[in-house]
This record gives C-alpha cells, structure tokens and sequence, in this order.
C-alpha cells in the first residue's frame, strides 16, 4: 500500500521544486512588473508590491507602438512557421525513408550549415538581400524559411527513422507514391514531432532578436523584441515597465503553448503498428 | 548505378530540392565568401588581399585571446552540455506521466525560454546577486555564504550555466515528443516479462529515444560552441570580469565588428567550423554503436 | 518513379507559389519622399527611449527650418547595424554612434567620408565647437566626425561623511595624496572585517583607469606611440590594485555585490556607503531625482601634487560622434542636418532633455543646464586644456577592451603588473601599427 503511495508522491515533489525552479524567476518578473522603479531592486528582497502599479502595464502599451509591433511579430512568426513546416517535412522525408548514393554527405552539408557563426555570414547575407530588393522589409525575416531549415529538418528526420520500414515497404507494395506514403502516412504519424516543430519555430521566430535588427530599417516594421529595448536608457531603465512589457511579450506565447499541448501531447490515438 | 539506385536519386534529390534551392540562394555564397575571406585580410569594407594561412597561423599559435575564448566555450559545452541534456530528460520523463496539473507543469518549465534576453538577463543578474539574489539569500538561510557569481571571474561561468539550464525548454519538449512516440505494447511487454521501473527505462525508453538524444546532444554542442547573446548582455559585449565571459563568438564579434577585421573573424568562424564539424562527424560515427531506428533506410 | 518525381516537383511549384503570394504582402518599403523636390535623409542613431523621443524633437526643429528636407529617423541602431548597411551598401545619410573610439578605425577602413571640405563652407562657426571634442573626430590630419554632447567624469564626494569624520567639507581632495589620506579616515569596517563604508573604491562603478592614468601624469598612448610601460602609467594601475589590496579584494566585491541598484534611491553614493565615487555628469540627476537630499559636492578628478599646475581641471570625457557613412545618397543634405547639431538650438534643445553635456564653447552662455554651478563645471571641464580622451587610434576598441579586462585582473591581485603591460604594449603596438598603414 505505501510503496503504491510513494511514487506519485515523489513524483508531485519532484515536479513541486522543479516547477518552482523554472517559475520563480518569471514570477519575479511579473512581482517587478507591478511595482514601482523604487521598489523593484529594493534591499532586501519582497515579493509583493506595497501599491500594485497596474498603471506600468498601460504605460508598456502606450509607450511603444505595441499594436503595430505585435502585429508584426505575429506576421513573421506565422510566415515562418507556415513555411518551415512543409519545408522541412519533405527534405526530413528525403533523408530518413529513402536510399540514395550521395545522401549522407548531402546530409551532412545540411547540419553544416548550422555550424558557421551568424557573425561571419552577416553582411554578405546583408548584400544578397540588398540585391534582392528585400531589405528593409520582411522578407529576409520569413522567405529563407520556406526552403527548409536545418534545425528542422535534422529532427524531423530523427523523428521519421523511429517509424518502422514495414508501413513503408507495404505502402510501396499497394502501389503508392513516394509522395503519397509522405503525405498519407509517415506525416500523420508524425504529429507529435510536426508540431514540436511548428510551435519550436513559432517560439523562435517570435523572440528573434539579430536579424530584425540588421534587415529592419524603419521603426514601423520593428518586432517586439526590438520594441523592448525602448525601455532602456543610456545609464537608467524604467525596469518595472520594461518587465511589464516582458510579461505581455511571453503571455500569448504562454497561452498558445497551453493550448497546443492538447493538439500534440495528449489524447492521440494510433492505429496500426504504433501503438 | 541501378535502375532503382537512379530512380531513387532523383526521388531522393526532389524531396530535399526546397533546401538546395534555399541553400544555393542563401546560405552558399555568404559560406564561401567568408571561406575566401578567411585567406585575406579584408575589413568589413572588404578591403584588403590574400595573405594565404597568416591568419590562421595568427590565431592557433599566436593570439592569446583566441585561446581564451576557446577554453571559455570548451567550458560551458563540456559542463553544459551533459546538465542540460540530463535535467532535460529528467524534466520530459516527470512531465510524461499522468499527473494532475501536468499541463501546468509543462508550461511552467517552459516559460523561461520564451522571456525575452534582456528581461531575462536582467533578471538573473539579480537573482544571481550575491548579497540579496534569490540564490544566496537562500544558501544564506542554510548557512552558506554563496559565491559571488557574476561579479567574479571563476565563477561568472557556472552562474551562466545555471542561467542557460533555466531553458533547457527546448530540449525537454523534443524528449518529450520522443517519450509520447514510444509504442505502449513495449511496455506492456516488458512488464509481462517481470520488468521493473528502472528495468522498463533502461530497456525500453533509453534505446527508444536514442535518436532524438542523438539528435539534442549535436544540436546541444552546435549551439553551445556558438553560445553568445546571454553572456553579451550580462557582460555588456565585453567578456567580462577579466575575460572570463569572453567566449568564442564574443571574441570573433569583436574581430569583425570592433576591430572591422572580417578575414581574421571569417578563419575565426571556420576553425570553429571545423572543430563543431569534427566533432559532429565524430559522434555520428559513434552512434551506430548506441542509436537505434526502427524504421530508416540505412 | 517519374510519378513521384512529378509529384514533389507539384510541391515546389505550391510551396514558390506560397512564397509568390507572400512577397506581395512585406509591409510599406521605406522610400523617397512623394512630395516633388523634398529630398528624403535617413538619420539613423543609438538612442531608445525618452532620449529617442528628446531627438525627434531637433529633427523636427530642424524640418521646420529647413522644409525641403525631409528627415527619417531611425533609433536604436547599434554600430554592428550601420557597419553592415555601409558595407552591405544601403547606408543612412547620417550616422550618430555613441562614442569617439571607432572613428579612426572606420576612417581607416573606408567606412566614412572625410568633412574637410564642407567644414571648409560651412554654415557655423567651427571655432565654437570645444576642441577637445573636435580633436576626437580627426584621424591622419583628416575630420571625419562632429562632436555631438559628451560625457565627462569627475569626483563627487558626500559632504555629511565628511563632517562626520571631523573633515572639512569644504576641503575635498585635490591630490592623490590627499584622496589617500581622506579615504583611509573615511574607511570603516566592522567586527568581522567586513567594510560598512568605503572612502573610495577605484573599481567602483567600474575601474575609471583612463582617468587614473592621466591623474598620475602617465599617458596610454602619445602619438602612435604607446606609453603603457612608463612609469607613471604603471604607478596608476599599482595604485589601483594596491587601494583594493588594502581594502582586501575579497571584502571589497562583497561590499560592492551589496550595494543598491545604481539608478535608485539605494545606490551606494546616497547611503553612505561610499564617501567619495568617480561618477558622470548624469549623476547630478539622478542625485536630484533620487537622493535630493544629499549633501554633496563634485570636484575634478585629483591629480599628483608635482602635476598640480599641469594637469588643472583633469577630466576623461567622451563624445557622441556624427559621421557622414561612405556611399550616402544625399551628402548635401546630409552636411545640412550635421551642421544643425552643431548649432545652440539643437545642442541646447538635446543635452537640456537628456542631461549630457553640450560641446560648444558658448554652451555656458546659452544652455539652461549651465545654471546649476556643479554642471557648468562638467561644461567647463571638457572645454579645458585638460579634457582627455583617448588619442583618435585605429586599435581603440581593442586597446579599451584588453585595458579594461587586464584592470579587473590587476585589482584582483591575480596579475604580474609590469609583465601584463609590457605584453600589452608589444601587442597592441603591433596592431596599431598594422592597422594604421
């Protein structure tokens, strides 16, 4: 009886202090976020506002262009998404569920394009937007993502090499495409790992912070992550608001992580060989 | 080459066309250009001509800084790496049981990842205050007098790892998915056999996430060797205390956009190329010995 | 099967289709001015904020004189961005970067376009702008940058301390053996051996060794030449590391890890916990703002009893440098809008809502913030003979880093100081040399 008892109970503690860990910063920011500069960085240390300062959260949205700034975050976070996703599903497919001499290396040149520092390839990057027409505009932001990405495509591969050869060789047998046994069934499968993908891509996409700033030539088009940055001064910041500003910033993502759990962790049922 | 072989190249090449197209258009000329500029000693004007291995010559044996850096890096990755990934499976297998609330606790863990740097940076620092941070206040209550963290060169470094273990997000998540793909008849199985707990993870979880522990351990020294944006924000891009923050692309940052020494931080960037591709090549090599698919085409 | 093939051909044609669709869709590009002959100049700056906001206000003032002018401005803009838009060849008209260091080393690499000839015709009188400050933006007999606001760093000390301590308020330190002797009575520690006041910490905000350098009659670099390894250049940084040895390093960087936020009522300067700082002209604000009732006085910097004469009024300052970026389309106008910086009504409308402090001759005339004596000073400090800055320098970026991080060694007693320095000074010798060619 006490040894059914104690593992859920170790468990609960366990997730207890770990939870504790993760959430205690962010419940920091959202305890300055409601105080005022004064008390933020007092000495020693409270958590709970003498005057709770709602006033911080109006003066996050209105000192920034936060409506235009969310909506153009929202914008390249959806483009690059949209993107990635199938982007990265075919090439994955190409590389986990088909033989071909030359794939490996090919493969290979995919992971290595992740390994050279965004420093060094910054301004001829710069230049070949330029050439473009794309700077100063979005484009740089979301168009390189619907050609696949590395990160994307080296863990969807992973994912498609732990579905068994079997589902594919009988599909083959049954006459179906190569395209087909993609579309019809290893990416049904695979929905776990596809919006693993999608809500990893939507997360980075919206904290981005490099690339706006060195393609984005006009305040109008600036993303929040950007937009924060107005909170601070050359030797000072309104600190309760800045962190006011980030909790706004994480909320959504917050409350779309919440929901997307229900689509891709819990309740999916398999048919067939994966139980 | 076979009939098939030729038919499933062409297939093969189809699949993966939307990255070579992206590559050829995007990626191949910023890597080669900065693979010729890493020969010349061209600023970031791109003036400047060939000086064949001098740079490179410069950095293995020459510049002290460059050494710094790199050991600065090997330190986080050697340390960082295997903590991250721990705690993150540790994480994914709580989070993978039916708990109450579990939907809570995943957003909870993952919340850190999505704050924005600067809040987040911000933040740490105070945390990580070595009179009144949350840490040494409680170290404090037990009778410890804590270290005094970032204001200190031996031990700014662990206080960055900590900081970077608060979002090992990422990687708990794809553990996660890896964990929920896991077939439940293995289990079932393995209990019918007699297995136990520690027996059904060892047996059946390990070896059945082992490609997407193959896949956060490469991915885990690919962005630890490149690791950059906390630590630039914690020490205002200078590395500091005493350079005990300056870390290999800080230090190559600096080349290229404080000194405008673009060739010298283009060799930068491909000998860290090389010992991040090494490295990798290394570990894959390694990996058929311990990665198990059930269904590639090998 | 071809079938197949045909099939993820039918894929990228969808997914180019997407991509086709989507560029449609980029938001407004930022382009020439619709009315016909307004010229359009894109300023771009380092400011966020409320200083951004302070200067739309002198771009707007500057529209209303000049209306066939339109200027766009951009905040926010660090130097990694404006390099790479220079070199990726889409560069603002104007540039503003927050300090004078980079100067000759972008002048060097063809980054900016020398002003000689347009200081030649130009609209102010070029005499009115500080030298000092002018000096800064020149590099190989050329200028290539105007001064716009500076900061300048001095030695405020707490006047109650002082009265506490049976010392005259009125008599603040204006030798280095005077600094020692005031800051020893003005030392307290506990039982413990904890420090609960601090005379002064030379590493406190940040080790000011510039400042130190010239306070002890050394120089860091005369002429091409660097002087890291004279005399008196060493004899500051030991003084430093000697001042935290005495202290003890370890009970310095506890006391310091407990202090306040810097920008808040708590910081060490209000609460007595340090009697005398090295500190910027902002923190006559923030003393206003924060702490008013704080009995306070600013001094320059002291210097060595033998170089009292020489070295009067010491002070390490830096300017914000307005650059004209190589390739910009509208130079004309552009020398325009940098000519306006250069005027009281810009200089005046900025520093009075930003608190830094102007860079003209006249500025104590014509500014408001001159009223307060202790800020008047900070305007007559960097308009001295003794207003120091780094000499304009190819490697000034890296010599301020490797300086910096070799300081924070040396006050930690963790470094052979003479050693360090003469390898300092052979390698950064070798790269200004090479870089300067």
């Amino acid at each position: 009886m006490k040894a059914k008892l104690l593992k859920p109970t170790l468990t609960s503690l366990g997730l207890a202090v770990a939870g504790l860990f993760f959430l205690l910063p962010f419940l920091w920011m959202i305890s300055t976020s409601l105080k005022t500069d004064a008390e933020a960085f007092s000495i020693p240390a409270h958590w709970i506002p003498r005057v709770i300062q709602w006033s911080n959260y109006k003066k996050a949205v209105t000192t920034i262009p936060f409506f235009q700034q969310t909506l153009n975050t929202l914008y390249i976070s959806v483009m690059t998404t949209v993107g990635t996703v199938i982007s990265s599903a075919l090439p994955a497919y190409g590389f986990a569920r088909i033989k071909w001499p030359g794939r490996d290396a090919l493969f290979t040149l995919v992971l290595a394009t992740m390994m050279l520092p965004f420093a060094v390839q910054m301004i001829p990057m710069y230049v070949i937007f330029r050439q473009l027409g794309w700077v100063n505009s979005f484009k740089p932001l979301w168009v390189p993502s619907f050609f696949g990405a590395a990160f994307n495509i080296f863990l969807l591969r992973q994912f498609f090499m732990t579905i068994p050869k079997e589902l594919s060789e009988a599909a083959r047998i049954d006459g179906l495409s190569e395209l087909g046994i993609f579309a019809r069934i290893i990416m049904p499968l695979s929905r776990p790992a596809v919006t693993t993908v999608a809500v990893l891509n939507f997360l980075w996409a919206w904290t981005m912070f490099l690339e706006p700033l060195i393609f984005l030539n006009d305040p109008k088009l600036y993303t929040l992550s950007l937009g924060l940055r107005a909170f601070q001064s050359a030797h000072t910041a309104q600190w309760a608001v800045l962190m006011a500003a980030g909790v706004i910033f994480t909320v959504p993502i917050v409350l779309l992580f919440f929901a997307a759990q229900r689509v891709f962790i819990e309740g999916i049922t398999l048919t067939g060989i994966k139980g | 080459m076979s009939r098939t072989q030729r038919r499933n190249l062409w297939l093969g090449l189809a699949f993966v066309s939307p990255w070579i197209v992206g590559f050829v258009l995007f990626l191949a000329f910023p890597m080669v250009q900065s693979l010729w500029y890493s020969f010349t000693d061209k600023n970031v004007m791109g003036a400047g001509g060939w000086v064949g291995l001098e740079n490179y010559r410069e950095l293995l044996l020459r510049d002290k800084l460059f050494r710094i850096s790199l050991y600065n890096t090997l330190y986080i990755t050697l340390l960082g790496v295997p903590l991250s990934l721990g705690l993150s499976l540790v994480l994914a297998l709580m989070l993978n049981l039916k708990v109450r609330g579990i939907s809570f606790y995943r957003t909870a863990f993952y919340i850190p990842s999505i704050v924005p740097a600067v809040a987040a940076s911000m933040l740490w620092m105070w945390v990580l205050n070595p009179r009144y941070g949350l840490i040494n206040d409680l170290l404090w209550r037990i009778g410890i007098k804590g270290p005094l963290w970032l204001g200190s060169p031996p031990w700014a470094k662990p206080a960055l790892i900590i900081m970077s273990l608060w979002g090992v997000g990422n990687t708990m998540l794809i553990y996660l998915s890896s964990l929920q793909d896991v077939p439940s008849q293995l289990y079932e199985a393995a209990e019918l056999d007699g297995a136990g707990v520690w027996s059904k993870f060892r047996h059946v979880t390990l070896p059945m996430i082992t490609p997407v522990t193959l896949f956060n351990l490469i991915m885990g020294i690919i962005n630890s060797f490149q690791y950059f944006t906390q630590a630039f924000i914690v020490s205002q891009g200078k590395g500091g205390p005493a350079n005990s923050t300056l870390f290999y692309t800080l230090y190559l940052y600096q080349k290229a956009f404080r000194d405008l020494q673009m060739g010298y931080a283009a060799a930068m960037g491909w000998i860290l190329f090389l010992i991040i591709l090494s490295l990798t090549l290394l570990i894959v090599r390694f990996s058929k010995s311990w990665v198990y698919y059930e269904g590639g085409e090998r | 099967m071809r079938n197949g093939f045909r099939q993820a051909l039918a894929m990228v044609a969808v997914l180019s289709v997407f991509v086709l669709a989507g560029c449609g869709s980029s938001a407004n590009q930022a382009g020439p001015a619709k009315d016909a002959g307004k010229v359009t100049i894109d300023v771009w700056h380092f400011w966020e904020g409320h200083e951004s906001e302070a200067f739309k206000k002198v771009a707007e003032a500057f529209m209303k004189a000049n209306p066939n002018i339109e200027v766009k401005v951009l905040d926010g803009a660090d130097e990694a961005k404006i390099l790479t838009a220079i070199s990726g060849g889409t560069p603002p008209d104007v540039a503003i970067l927050p300090e004078a260091e980079p100067i000759a080393q972008w002048a060097q690499s063809g980054a900016i376009e020398p002003i000689d000839s347009y200081l030649q015709s130009a609209s102010f009188d070029v005499k009115t702008v500080a030298p000092a400050a002018l000096a800064l933006g020149k590099w190989k007999g050329k200028q290539y940058a105007l001064p716009f606001m500076a900061d300048a760093w001095a030695l405020y000390y707490n006047k109650d301390l002082f009265k506490a301590a049976n010392l005259d308020p009125e008599k603040p330190p204006t030798t280095i053996e005077e600094l020692n002797a005031l800051a020893a009575k003005l030392t307290k520690k506990d039982g413990s051996g904890n420090l609960t006041q601090a005379g002064f910490i030379p590493s406190y905000t940040e080790n000011h060794f510039p400042l130190y350098i010239w306070a002890f009659g050394g120089e860091i670099m005369k002429d091409g030449k660097f002087q890291l390894t004279s005399p008196n250049t060493v004899a500051a940084i030991q003084w430093s590391a000697d001042f935290h040895k005495k202290l003890g390093v370890d009970a310095v960087t506890r006391f310091k890890s407990g202090f306040g936020k810097y920008d808040s009522p708590e910081a060490a300067l209000y609460t007595g916990k340090v009697a005398m700082a090295v500190d910027g002209e902002w923190q006559i604000r923030f003393i206003d703002e924060f702490s008013p009732k704080l009995n306070y006085g600013v001094v320059p910097f002291p210097v060595v009893a033998r170089e009292k004469d020489r070295l009067k009024g010491l002070t390490w300052f830096n300017v914000n440098s307005v650059i004209l970026p190589k390739g910009a389309k509208h130079s004309k106008e552009a020398w325009a809008f940098m000519q306006f910086l250069e005027t009281p009504a810009a200089m005046d409308l900025m520093t009075e809502s930003i608190f830094n402090i102007p860079t003209l001759t006249t500025s104590a005339s014509t500014n408001k913030l001159a009223q307060n004596p202790n800020f008047k000073m900070f305007i007559d400090l960097v308009n001295g003979p003794n207003a120091r800055a780094y000499e304009p320098n190819p490697v000034a970026g890296e010599l301020a880093d490797n300086l910096t991080a070799f300081v924070e060694g040396a006050d930690q007693g963790t470094v052979d100081i003479t050693k360090t320095l003469a390898e300092l000074q052979a390698k950064l010798q070798a790269s200004y040399d090479k870089a300067a060619k």
